[in-house]
């Protein structure tokens, strides 16, 4: 039923018969589509199950002990728990104001120009080395920083606002270098957007808040799980930007790992908390799977 | 295309306000930046005091810190590409619902983004020296493919997930081979995501610092290594210029790919 | 049949874009390594630091070593600890390596850094006793040169100048004080030092030292220079635990920044050169730490770095007195001198402590 003219594919010669809707999609018994699959497949086995393996094996140095001692420790635990606290934090802010951010460029903006020039500005945070941006926000969120002048010119506040050295300076930090992450992503998802089923909606008396809910934002969930997925990986993977901007009075994951992979060379520790971390993360990985699928069965309908 | 047809006037100009918001809020890192770099002050004063491109001339004039932006680009660039090309086959595979094995494969190929770059960086190290290409230009490439693989393949996905196959069955229907298929249906339909996706994995190699400190070498020192050990010792304004000139250097690449893959907000007129 | 077909193209395509991408950087690695070959015996691999070390250590040992002596120096740059994580995972990463105090004894305890022969250094007599750095096997690192932690404060915003460390304590400064990471080489001598053991040796308890520096809920533990002085320039911290090394050039820069030594000693570290065990030119490695410890390359780093030199030689001038690490009048004896081993021997214990008393 839906058929769109964007991108015409016109056969110049008369096909051969036999040419089924099952070969076009992969369908049936297809173990075939692994070939496309094999060379990332492989990539990523030499790449990352090869080293990762190396690092479980190390893990398990003098049997599960490690485990033992890293789970009955009480800062580990706490330590985990900021670290999800801060990157689902920083994750949901980033996808609501990047959902936003993506609408209003979609529906908002005429100008191919204005579009263009937002498009450079979403983009800025991903050339600018971690260390670096994180510095450009020491100078912005200060006591005396920029930020806080204004919020004391306001009368916000008298003192100004703690912003650095704390988890808010550390989400903003994040949210900063994530927000293309969700943003791309669901830009991606409203430009695969059939137009004309908002506008069927619309014929069919639905109002602006319905057709969104029902029609626009089911359509855009793969874009936003997926930037979600991203997001959540950069919060939890990254070690300079809470590094630099908790000036050590936060401690996620990231930064322990990096502490005892580099300084104390507790290479144990570190991959006990490496793995931890990669369960916790694989968890999401299969939760959004599920969700996915689910969701692809509900479209289905 | 009238897509802005029933978002009424309020809206739009709520709308606009907050992207007003939002690019102040992207701004102002690179403000400080900027303002940083132009300062005629030997420490990093912002606002600046005065105005020089002192600092520019300085960081050119070191070809310490061009061949560093030159070395982080075009690792970032190769390992961007293979990982394109790794990625979009893999991505047509894992949306052919009938692929045995779909969901591990998927989550096998997004896990590198989710381990601790500092663990991936020390394993790496190790596999590569194994390899025989430890702290060369190869292994940097293999391992920031790794990097990037992820992310493209996670956006080529999305936007695969989100178009309206019945175009492929259509064109099958109408005798149009793979390769016919592929060139003129599916690729067009994952530009967008193919673009993004480029996009951010390169920006995850060009960044990256804790897999890059382990590999970097005297004549292969990517920026974001450099600037690391800058820091950890000085901070002068030039690192300021340093960044400001790859932040403008990656706006021009933008504006140079976005006329040839059309990576655009959705609905803005083509 | 078509759906193989569409498989394999893919692949070769893959396969061709890969190889392709792989031949241009094999011929770019091959004109590289087919240099360096052509200079074998030629070439010296040094790891130093970055930023105005690098600077200085070019200027005043590189440059003046490869015009001397005809031998190419190629620089690493990096941090001593990924300098010693690297040797750790290929041992003949570099030929010299520079590295801290406490990472030196690291690389020392784990093999990686050779025994000297002294007759290949002549410059040996004119160390001063402590900077060549021995044990039952002989000497096996030289120092560069000494830096220390003490006070660095903002002058604008700080009346009467800190003298001592309990200054770091002063109400005056409650709230605006930042010290160095646990991670860093001055975070675990300050614990130390607070818990009144700093020139302790063997078994010392850090705890007393720790929840003094809980007390004193610094703003921020700063990891790197950079960050220190964005501290200090901002007021964020009135006063900081800080290196000389690190303090002074933001005062060359224009900040109103200073540095002082406590009256009880300022906390000292040094810079070592050390020869790898596995070094490729050995006897060009030999060369390179016999040079950097002569006074003419000692006095070039007292000027632009400020180390206090490890050769007894060498003359500090007037203008950079005030900089060195035990202030303007002092000596080396005048510093405190904290037991490497016995913080590398509890550096995990004790990191975790301070992860767990000291942040607010």
């Amino acid at each position: 039923m839906s058929t769109t003219t964007r991108t015409p594919a016109q056969p110049t010669d008369t096909p051969p018969a036999g040419r089924r809707r099952a070969a076009a999609l992969g369908g049936g018994l297809s173990w075939r589509q692994w070939v496309l699959a094999v060379p990332a497949v492989l990539a990523t086995i030499i790449l990352f199950v090869a080293p990762l393996g190396q690092m479980v094996a190390s893990s398990f140095t003098g049997g599960a002990s490690a485990y033992r001692r890293v789970l009955t420790d009480g800062l580990y635990f706490e330590v985990t728990l900021t670290t999800l606290r801060i990157s689902l934090i920083a994750t949901a802010i980033t996808v609501v104001v990047g959902y936003a951010t993506a609408w209003c460029m979609a529906r908002c903006v005429r100008s191919a120009s204005v579009q263009r020039a937002l498009l450079l500005l979403l983009v800025t945070p991903l050339f600018i080395s971690a260390v670096v941006r994180s510095f450009a926000w020491l100078v912005l969120l200060g006591k005396e920083g920029l930020v806080n002048d204004i919020v004391r010119a306001l009368g916000l506040s008298q003192e100004g606002w703690s912003l650095l050295y704390n988890e808010t300076g550390v989400i903003i930090g994040l949210v900063y270098i994530l927000l293309p992450y969700t943003t791309l992503s669901i830009m991606a998802a409203f430009e695969a957007l059939d137009g004309r089923l908002e506008r069927a909606a619309a014929d069919l008396g639905a109002n602006a808040w319905r057709r969104f809910t029902s029609v626009t934002l089911p359509l855009t969930v793969p874009g936003v799980a997926s930037g979600a997925l991203m997001a959540f990986a950069m919060a939890v993977t990254g070690y300079v930007t809470p590094a630099v901007l908790s000036g050590g009075q936060v401690r996620v994951l990231s930064m322990l790992i990096y502490e005892q992979t580099l300084v104390t060379f507790d290479w144990v520790t570190a991959s006990v908390l490496a793995v931890l971390l990669l369960a916790l993360s694989l968890t999401a990985v299969i939760f959004y799977l599920r969700m996915l699928k689910r969701y692809a069965m509900e479209g289905a309908r | 295309m009238s897509q802005g047809m029933e978002t009424g006037r309020t809206a739009r100009a709520a709308g606009r306000v907050w992207l007003l918001v939002v690019s102040l809020f992207l701004l102002a890192p690179s403000m400080v930046l900027l303002g940083t770099a132009v300062t005629t002050t030997g420490y990093l004063a912002f606002p600046p005091e005065g105005f020089t491109l002192g600092w520019f001339a300085q960081v050119l004039s070191d070809p310490a810190w061009v061949d560093s932006i030159v070395a982080s680009t075009n690792i970032a660039l190769i390992a961007t590409v293979v990982a394109a090309v790794l990625a979009v086959p893999a991505a047509l595979a894992l949306t052919s619902p009938r692929m045995p094995g779909r969901d591990t494969v998927e989550a096998l190929l997004t896990l590198p983004m989710l381990v601790p770059q500092i663990v991936l960086g020390v394993g790496l190290l190790q596999l590569l020296l194994v390899l025989g290409v430890g702290r060369t230009y190869p292994g940097f490439v293999m391992a920031h493919t790794i990097l990037a693989l992820p992310f493209v393949l996670r956006s080529v996905l999305t936007s695969l997930r989100g178009a309206p196959r019945t175009l492929e069955l259509a064109a099958a229907d109408l005798g149009a081979g793979p390769w016919r298929r592929f060139i003129h249906v599916t690729l067009p339909l994952m530009r967008t995501g193919l673009g993004a996706g480029c996009l951010l994995g390169f920006a995850a190699s060009y960044v990256n610092v804790e897999v890059s400190m382990f590999l970097s070498a005297p004549e292969l020192n990517p920026l974001p290594v450099k600037l690391l050990n800058q820091v950890a010792y000085t901070v002068d304004p030039g690192v300021s210029a340093v960044s400001t000139l790859t932040v403008v250097l990656a706006f021009v690449a933008m504006l140079i790919v976005d006329r040839v893959s059309g990576l655009k907000a959705a609905g803005a007129p083509s | 049949m078509t759906r193989k077909r569409h498989g394999l193209a893919a692949l070769a395509a893959a396969a061709l874009l890969a190889s392709a991408c792989g031949n241009v950087i094999d011929a770019q690695n091959q004109a590289k390594s087919g240099s360096d070959h052509g200079g074998e015996g030629k070439l010296l691999r040094v790891a130093i630091f970055g930023g105005s070390w690098e600077k200085g250590i070019r200027q005043s040992v590189i440059t003046p070593f490869e015009k001397e002596t005809g031998i190419r120096v190629q620089a690493e740059i990096g941090t001593s600890t990924v300098t010693l994580g690297k040797l750790r995972q290929s041992p003949d990463a570099v030929d010299v390596a520079l590295l801290d105090s406490g990472v030196s004894e690291t690389a020392r305890a784990e093999k990686l850094v050779a025994t000297l022969p002294q007759d290949k250094i002549p410059a040996l007599p004119e160390l001063a006793d402590r900077a060549k750095l021995r044990d039952r096997e002989g000497i096996w690192a030289l120092t560069m040169g000494y830096w220390a932690l003490g006070l660095a404060y903002n002058s604008e915003k700080v009346k009467t100048p800190p003298t001592s460390w309990d200054d770091l304590w002063a109400p005056a400064n409650a709230g605006k004080v930042a010290i160095p990471a646990p991670a860093t080489t001055g975070g675990l001598p300050l614990a130390l030092l607070a818990a009144g053991h700093a020139e302790a040796k063997g078994d010392t308890d850090l705890a007393p030292g720790l929840t003094k520096l809980r007390d004193l809920n610094a703003v921020s533990f700063f990891d790197s220079s950079g960050a220190a002085s964005n501290l200090l320039q901002s007021g964020e911290a009135a006063v900081a635990a800080h290196y000389n090394s690190g303090a002074w050039p933001l005062a060359d820069q224009g900040l109103p920044i200073k540095w002082v030594a406590p009256k009880e000693g300022a906390l000292a570290a040094d810079s070592r050169w050390h020869v790898t065990a596995k070094a490729r030119n050995v006897e060009a490695a030999y060369k390179f730490l016999d040079f950097a410890s002569r006074k003419q390359a000692q006095e070039g780093l007292v000027k632009t770095i400020y180390l206090a030199p490890a050769n007894t030689t060498a003359v500090i001038p007037e203008t950079v007195r005030g900089r060195m690490p035990y202030g303007p009048d002092g000596s080396l004896d005048d510093l405190l001198y904290v037991d490497w081993e016995m913080i590398n021997k509890n550096k995990s214990k004790w990191t975790d402590a301070w992860t767990r008393t000291v942040p607010r």
